[in-house]
């Protein structure tokens, strides 16, 4: 017995000692052809049946080493409350997934299935819930495999008019709409049942064209009566690296379609807009964007020739990796028509935990041409569970 | 209007037609990898730079270009850059590169993967890996299956050049066998002793060397330390022989500066790619680490 256990701590020193582990660890030259041929068959044949198992008392039972491969979609949800003060109560049916009134305001439950069809389609579904309604949001599929260049999306979803419209609550930098978004597309923006068509050009720097050919069911500037309007949109993008660390994005869009002042007679809405995109990112959890949109719409009807222009425009500094702080400036009345002149001023600061916990404070000061100067403040508590596809830039 | 045509065409020339295969690599250090294999056959670019967290980069309208353009994607796959490349995948519109295609080159293939979680996982751990921990290239073992992997997917894209990137293998890895050798020397001292790193990014070199992370300044995967943290991180350094604090450049320096003025230990800021400190090659790259470490691990 002692001799064995002495046996042992001699081998064992023996084994451990420096100088032998340096004879092991002094690299054989391998013989290299042997060596790519049997990584290569191992590449080839990936193993996918293994069976390994795993004992429980005196059972034994196949492990799923690849883990939970059941092609499943992605299943995400992501909640939106917010605590509001209003000194001047929004109107009831304008707020959209905005806070909607003083105290507690459920914005948003977001649920979203995605995932690859096969290799030829991607699809979305994106259900929103309120505390009383669930809408679809979008619910659209992308293609992935037409020739270089060219895609198509079909279904119903967020149209790419400028920046603020194609994306959901919980990208965008503050607790709420811009101005100009909300009096032009309503409240949740404009997304319709249609195609779009896009094509990247070959060119060097990033050109995109998009266009869209929709119902036009938004009821804010189009939804014609009659059966044979649709709604045209289209956007041209193009983006470029100004340095290492800063990015610029310019995109100019367009919507025309029939508007429903009349029954019979066709009276056109044009939109228009352009925006522009500043971002730096010098380091990894630092980064600047400044944003600015301008929309313009003409809404015809039998009596009236109403144009009206808004525009935000905000800076987000993000100054280490889990803080955030804005500033947005929203101006309507460029000109002013149907909708009255309004200036809003708005500072945020944003915490995120991290990736999948936001939260964040916000003040507004609202004036309306004509009336008192209201003021808001929001308490936003958003969090996000499951896997969400990331977001575009 | 035929001249017009015409001259509108050649115009395209310079997008469409190039003898090189073009390989875009998620970061310098694939790209770096992918050069040596294809050689005069390839022209190779990374979207990330070597001083960028490879979690945290923009989808960029730029990169989607560069990937519209490619022939070639590489990438460390394991969900390293799911923050960033799908959706530019997606916008490039580029059926060459897509999953599943040969153009679409995963490195995490054939790889020994660690940390694959075994039980059911969550975010209260952090901003844990559900497919095992994706920081896979600081180990020279892997870089070995990855160069093969890289020549397979050329030599079938570009069947002509086939020889010609077996050749190019056969010279990487007989290099990487050699540096091995010096390399497997150098860390001989590193085995069995203890540091302190930020990310988990340093598995696969520990796996290799034996070197052991004992703790790390975040206290979970993506989770800045609290204070209480680093008191327990104190007094952990106070109870068992730690040797150094190890850190990336781009973690936020205040905490680990705190814990080395506190501890007296040293603290090293390593590179993990290509890029930084001029490192060019994947052998620099290692050489660099390992004198880095040699430093002051003793």
């Amino acid at each position: 017995m002692k001799t064995k256990i002495l046996f042992w701590i001699f081998a064992s020193c023996f084994l451990t000692h420096p100088l032998w582990s340096q004879e092991l660890l002094a690299f054989k030259a391998r013989d290299t052809g042997q060596e790519i041929k049997s990584i290569s068959q191992n590449l080839k044949g990936t193993p996918t049946s293994e069976t390994e198992t795993r004992a429980f008392g005196p059972f034994q039972y196949p492990v799923n080493q690849g883990g939970f491969q059941r092609l499943l979609p992605d299943i995400s949800a992501i909640g939106t409350f917010s605590g509001a003060y209003f000194s001047t109560e929004p109107v009831a049916g304008t707020t959209g997934a905005d806070p909607a009134k003083t105290g507690f305001n459920l914005q948003e439950i977001e649920l979203a299935v995605q995932s690859v069809i096969d290799p030829y389609f991607k699809a979305d579904i994106i259900l929103a819930f309120g505390e009383a309604s669930v809408e679809l949001e979008e619910g659209y599929f992308t293609t992935l495999n037409l020739p270089k260049g060219f895609q198509i999306r079909g279904g119903k979803f967020r149209l790419p008019f400028g920046r603020q419209n194609p994306k959901h609550l919980e990208t965008l930098d503050f607790a709420d709409n811009t101005l100009a978004n909300k009096y032009f597309f309503g409240p949740d923006g404009i997304k319709e049942l249609g195609v779009e068509a896009s094509y990247l050009l070959p060119t060097p720097f990033f050109l995109q064209l998009q266009g869209t050919f929709s119902n036009g069911d938004n009821a804010t500037s189009f939804n014609s009566l009659r059966k044979k309007d649709f709604l045209y949109q289209g956007r041209v993008s193009t983006s470029f690296d100004t340095s290492e660390n800063t990015s610029i994005l310019l995109g100019s869009s367009i919507a025309t379609g029939a508007n429903a002042t009349t029954v019979d007679s066709g009276q056109l809405t044009n939109i228009i807009g352009g925006d522009f995109l500043f971002k730096w990112k010098p380091a990894s959890y630092r980064s600047l964007v400044w944003q600015t949109e301008f929309i313009y719409r003409r809404m015809n009807s039998p009596t009236s020739f109403n144009r009206d222009g808004g525009l935000y425009s905000y800076a987000d500094y993000q100054f280490s990796k889990r803080w955030h702080a804005g500033l947005r400036y929203d101006q309507m009345g460029l000109p002013a028509n149907s909708i009255a002149r309004e200036s809003r001023i708005t500072p945020a600061i944003t915490f995120n935990p991290t990736e999948f916990s936001r939260i964040r404070a916000q003040y507004e000061y609202d004036k309306i041409k004509g009336t008192k100067s209201a003021h808001a403040a929001f308490l936003q508590f958003e969090f996000s569970m499951g896997p969400h596809g990331a977001h575009a830039f | 209007m035929k001249k017009i045509i015409i001259t509108f065409l050649t115009l395209l020339i310079p997008f469409t037609a190039s003898a090189k295969l073009n390989v875009v690599a998620t970061l310098p250090v694939f790209a770096s990898i992918a050069q040596e294999i294809g050689g005069d056959r390839v022209q190779t670019r990374s979207l990330a730079r070597g001083n960028q967290d490879p979690h945290f980069l923009d989808a960029k309208p730029t990169f989607v270009v560069a990937l519209n353009q490619a022939d070639v994607l590489i990438h460390g796959g394991l969900e390293l850059e799911i923050g960033w490349l799908p959706p530019i995948l997606v916008q490039a519109r580029n059926p060459n590169i897509n999953p599943n295609t040969p153009g679409n080159v995963d490195l995490s293939e054939g790889l020994n993967i660690l940390e694959i979680p075994q039980t059911k996982v969550d975010r209260s751990m952090g901003d844990v890996h559900p497919r095992g921990n994706p920081h896979t290239w600081l180990d020279p073992e892997n870089v070995r299956i990855m160069a093969v992997n890289i020549a397979e997917h050329f030599s079938e894209l570009d069947g002509a050049g086939k020889s010609y990137y077996q050749n190019q293998l056969k010279k990487f890895l007989e290099a990487l066998n050699e540096k091995m050798i010096q390399w497997n020397q150098e860390t001989a001292k590193l085995k069995k002793k203890n540091v302190i790193t930020y990310h988990k990014s340093l598995v696969y070199f520990c796996h290799w060397t034996g070197l052991e992370v004992i703790a790390t300044v975040e206290p979970k995967p993506g989770i800045p330390p609290s204070s209480k943290h680093v008191d327990d991180l104190l007094d952990k350094i106070a109870s068992i022989k730690v040797q150094a604090i190890i850190m990336e450049s781009f973690y936020p320096k205040k905490v680990p500066e705190y814990l080395s003025e506190k501890s007296k230990l040293p603290l090293i800021m390593i590179p993990t790619d290509v890029g930084e400190e001029g490192i060019k090659t994947y052998f620099e790259l290692i050489d660099t680490i390992i004198q880095k470490m040699r430093k002051v691990i003793s």
